[in-house]
């Protein structure tokens, strides 16, 4: 089973292989939002670092979103623009959840978060530390203001791990909320895309074609609401 | 603030372009003013300034012109754009991240969504008393003319 998995979804970029849930080679840069200049060059890498050309590939799995609009259009474009011509079967991975996984082992809930601008983020929660060795779902990625997400965290007395770019700008609103939580400030990586997308395929999730890929955009409509309410302070 | 007041299109362009010398990459200038003020004037000024030889025109259309150059400009017309989803479909929040000199038209309509952490310069421009004249208002102390 050999899948390629890569994130472009957040200022971070990079790309991974795994054959048969083992990890074969990784790229991760840091430079900024170029990666329409950069993620093929990551692709390229690691396909040729584990030996493989793309028709070989059993499955092609991009983070498909929420996060940056350009970021997420790039990577689910190259996905298909890959999968076409093999028919190469496709699957989504959400960025939270990939997010999260790192952290299914700890005893917590992980509280994946992006930055969403105008102090909303994109969240989701996890529950860690199962004996299962997986997390267990607890709220659909979602699109919420820094408020709704602290009010959403009071209703958990379990220790909350953030985790994602917008992990900071929440920390530090909880903070002021008085909430206690922990910061895992690790960057996003398709290493885990990688691991995620082989987990769920092995567990019967279904892999689609690309022309059934979709990224997937939260629309912030309520955090927006909210913020109209504050009226305008620009 | 800075305070100026232009006598023709050409004034306003040549203005711009000595202003331009203040810009080192990621300002936000957000323009406001009618129609006809100047801000296109304004934004060509800004981007002959930065040794740019790009043309410039307002991308109403387009809603994104990408004039590259070092530093790089990016120019937005937000005429029609109305809500959260609209900008956020532009990708506007992307083209934050690189530390370009973004130029933005009627950022009036956008306001709410610019927050204050941006490095961002108030452009005001307005009708004068005579027909040419425009007062241009830069919510900006520190700049050399």
């Amino acid at each position: 089973m050999k899948i390629l998995a890569f994130d472009s979804s957040s200022v971070t970029a990079s790309a991974a292989v795994s054959e048969n849930g083992a990890i074969t080679a990784e790229k991760f840069i840091d430079t900024g939002l170029k990666h329409s200049e950069t993620l093929m060059i990551l692709i390229d890498g690691v396909l040729k670092e584990a030996g493989l050309a793309v028709r070989e590939l059993d499955l092609i799995a991009p983070v498909t979103g929420p996060g940056s609009f350009t970021g997420v259009r790039i990577g689910v474009s190259a996905a298909k623009g890959l999968a076409q011509p093999f028919d190469i079967k496709c699957m989504g991975i959400s960025s939270l959840e990939a997010i999260a996984y790192p952290l299914r082992n700890e005893d917590c809930i992980a509280v994946p978060v992006m930055d969403a601008r105008c102090s909303q983020v994109y969240c989701a929660l996890f529950g860690c530390g199962n004996k299962s060795g997986k997390s267990e779902r607890l709220m659909e990625d979602s699109a919420l203001h820094l408020d709704e997400l602290a009010e959403l965290l009071n209703k958990y007395g379990k220790k909350k791990v953030l985790a994602g770019c917008g992990s900071k700008i929440a920390y530090e609103h909880l903070e002021n909320n008085s909430q206690l939580s922990t910061l895992n400030s690790q960057p996003q990586n398709a290493v885990n895309a990688a691991m995620l997308a082989y987990e769920k395929y092995m567990a019967g999730t279904p892999a689609v074609s690309c022309f059934d890929l979709l990224p997937v955009y939260l629309r912030p409509s309520q955090a927006e609401r909210l913020r109209e309410g504050l009226g305008n302070r620009g | 603030m800075t305070r100026f007041i232009s006598h023709s299109y050409n004034d306003t362009i040549d203005f711009a372009e000595k202003y331009a010398q203040n810009l080192r990459g990621g300002e936000i200038l957000a323009f406001y003013g009618p129609l006809g003020a100047g801000k296109t004037a304004f934004a060509a000024g800004v981007v002959k300034g930065l040794e740019n030889l790009s043309n410039v025109s307002s991308p109403t259309f387009a809603i994104i012109n990408d004039y590259g150059g070092n530093p790089r400009i990016y120019h937005f017309d937000m005429y029609r754009i109305e809500t959260f989803d609209d900008l956020y479909s532009t990708g506007f929040f992307d083209y934050l991240e690189e530390n370009a000199v973004t130029l933005i038209e009627w950022s009036e309509n956008i306001e709410k969504f610019l927050s204050e952490e941006y490095n961002m310069i108030k452009i005001k421009i307005s009708y004068g008393e005579n027909e040419n004249e425009r007062i241009i208002e830069i919510s900006d102390e520190n700049i050399s003319i």
